[in-house]
C-alpha cells in the first residue's frame, strides 16, 4: 500500500516537472483571467453577459442528462422559470439603475444654463499616454472640434477629432491635456495637468508662499483658449511645499469619475461671457 | 551567485529600466501620431525567445501587470503579455541563428501583431466600433514601429550583453 501511494506521488511530481512550463502558463492565465474580472467596465460586462448566456443555454440543454428518472418535465418547466425570471430581474434592476442616470441626467441638462448635446460613451481607449473617449455624437450632430466636454460632476475633455457620426473626446486623465485653472476661495491662477493617477491631476504654477488648502475648489479660468471659465475640475487633496522649485506641488481629485463615464454632455456653446457669471460652477452638483 | 540568480536579477533590473523608459521616455518622445513602442513587448519576446516559455510568461505576466497599473484595466495587459512571452519560444529556429538579429526583429513585429490583434479585440467589446478599422489604423504601423526599435534596440547593445541571456540547461529554468 505504501509503495502504491508512493509510485502515485512520485508519477505526479514527474507530470508536473514534465509538463511545468504549460501548467505554469495555464495558472498564470488563471490569474491574468482572475484579474481581468476585477474591472468594472463596458467591456467585461459584456462578456459576463455572454459567458452568462452560453452557460445558461449549455445547462439548460444538457442539464437533463443528470436528473435521472426524476420528473424531468415538472424540472424542466421549474428551470425555465426560474431563467426567465432571473433574466427579468437582471434587466429590471439595469433599468432601474438606468432610470435614476437618465433622471439625474436629465435634471442637469434642464438646470444647466449653455446649450449641451449629450452624448453616450462607446468607447474608451486607454493607454500609459493617452485617454480618449468616443463619442456616438459627431459633425452632423454639431459638434466640432474643440468643444468642452463634461459630466454632471464637472469637466471631462474636450473634443479633439470629428467624424460624421463620431466624435472623439481627450480626457483630462491625458498626458497631452493641460487646462488654465484657478483655485475659486483665492483665485490664484494655475495649470492643470494629468500626473498618471486615476481621477487625479495636478495643478501646476502656484508659488510655495501662497495660499492653497486642502478642501480648495478648483475651476477653469478665463485665460484658457479652448475651456470656458468656471467649469468644475476638482478638489483640492493634498498640497506640498517640500518640493524643488518655486512652485507648490498640488493634486487634486477631479470631480468627474472617470473609470464610471458613460454619459457626457458636449458643450456647444463657446462664448466665454455664458458662463463666467457668479457662482456659475454651482450647477455642477446643483443637487447636492 | 549562481548563474541563474545572476541571471534572474539582471532581467529584473533590465525589466524595471524598460518600464521606466516606457513610462517617461518613449510616451514623451518617441511617440509618433498615436503610434509609441511597447518596450515592455520587445522585452517580454526577447525573454521569451532567449530562454524559454516558462521565463517568458514569467516576464509577460510581470511586464503587463505593471502596464496594467496605468491604464487601470487589470489582467488586460497581463494576458496579452503572458501569451506572448509563451509563444515567443516557438519562433525558435536553429537555423536562423546566424541571421537572428533580422529574425528578433520579424518575431517581435509577429508578436506585436497577435498582442495587439488581442488587446483591441477586448477593448472593441461590447461598443460599436469594429475591430478591424482599429487593427489597420492603430496595430499595423505600432507593430511596424515595435519592429524598427527592436532591430536597434538589437544594433545597440553590446553583443556580450545578448549571449549572456541564452536558453541552457544549467540554468534549469
Amino acid at each position: 500500500m505504501y509503495w502504491q501511494i508512493r509510485n502515485y506521488v512520485s508519477g505526479f511530481f514527474e507530470i508536473l516537472a514534465t509538463y511545468r512550463s504549460y501548467l505554469l502558463f495555464l495558472l498564470l492565465i488563471v490569474l491574468a483571467v482572475l484579474l481581468l474580472q476585477t474591472n468594472r467596465n463596458p467591456q467585461i460586462d459584456f462578456l459576463r453577459r455572454r459567458i452568462m448566456g452560453v452557460t445558461t443555454d449549455l445547462a439548460w440543454r444538457f442539464g437533463g442528462l443528470v436528473h435521472g428518472t426524476q420528473d424531468r418535465e415538472a424540472i424542466e418547466r421549474l428551470e425555465r422559470r426560474n431563467m426567465d425570471l432571473a433574466r427579468q430581474n437582471i434587466l429590471l434592476e439595469d433599468a432601474y439603475l438606468e432610470n435614476i442616470k437618465l433622471r439625474h441626467l436629465l435634471r442637469f441638462q434642464e438646470r444647466f444654463p449653455l446649450k449641451t448635446q449629450p452624448a453616450a460613451v462607446i468607447m474608451r481607449t486607454r493607454s500609459i499616454d493617452r485617454n480618449t473617449l468616443v463619442l456616438d455624437r459627431g459633425e452632423r450632430d454639431g459638434i466640432r472640434t474643440n468643444l468642452n466636454v463634461i459630466n454632471d460632476r464637472g469637466l471631462v475633455g474636450k473634443v479633439i477629432e470629428t467624424s460624421p457620426e463620431y466624435s472623439v473626446c481627450r480626457l483630462m486623465l491625458d498626458r497631452s491635456f493641460r487646462v488654465a485653472a484657478r483655485i475659486q476661495r483665492t483665485r490664484l491662477n494655475g495649470i492643470v495637468y494629468w500626473l498618471g493617477d486615476a481621477n487625479e491631476v495636478g495643478f501646476y504654477g502656484v508659488l510655495k508662499n501662497l495660499d492653497v488648502r486642502l478642501g480648495d475648489v478648483v475651476l477653469t479660468s478665463e485665460y484658457s483658449e479652448y475651456f470656458l471659465p468656471n467649469f468644475r475640475v476638482g478638489v483640492v487633496t493634498s498640497v506640498n511645499n517640500e518640493v524643488a522649485g518655486l512652485f507648490k506641488d498640488i493634486r487634486v481629485r477631479t470631480s468627474a469619475d472617470f473609470n464610471t463615464l458613460e454619459e457626457v454632455f458636449v458643450v456647444m456653446d463657446t462664448v466665454k461671457e455664458l458662463s463666467s457669471g457668479r457662482d456659475f460652477e454651482k450647477n455642477f452638483f446643483g443637487e447636492e | 551567485m549562481r548563474k541563474r540568480n545572476k541571471l534572474i536579477l539582471v532581467l529584473l533590473m533590465a525589466g524595471l529600466l524598460m518600464y521606466t523608459l516606457q513610462v517617461s521616455f518613449t510616451t514623451t518622445y518617441l511617440a509618433i501620431g498615436d503610434n509609441t513602442p511597447d518596450l515592455m513587448l520587445i522585452f517580454t519576446a526577447f525573454v521569451g525567445l532567449r530562454l524559454g516559455p516558462t521565463p517568458g510568461s514569467l516576464a509577460g505576466f510581470a511586464a503587463g501587470f505593471l502596464q496594467d497599473v496605468l491604464i487601470q484595466f487589470y489582467g488586460l495587459y497581463t494576458l496579452c503579455k503572458t501569451v506572448v512571452g509563451f509563444c515567443a519560444r516557438f519562433f525558435l529556429n536553429r537555423r536562423v541563428l546566424l541571421v537572428e538579429k533580422y529574425y528578433f526583429p520579424f518575431v517581435v513585429f509577429s508578436l506585436s501583431l497577435f498582442h495587439d490583434a488581442a488587446f483591441y479585440f477586448v477593448q472593441t467589446l461590447g461598443s460599436r466600433l469594429e475591430w478591424a478599422p482599429l487593427f489597420w489604423r492603430l496595430a499595423m504601423p505600432n507593430a511596424l514601429y515595435n519592429l524598427v526599435v527592436a532591430y536597434l534596440l538589437w544594433m545597440a547593445l553590446p553583443r556580450r550583453w545578448i549571449e549572456y541571456v541564452r536558453y541552457d540547461v544549467q540554468y534549469d529554468f
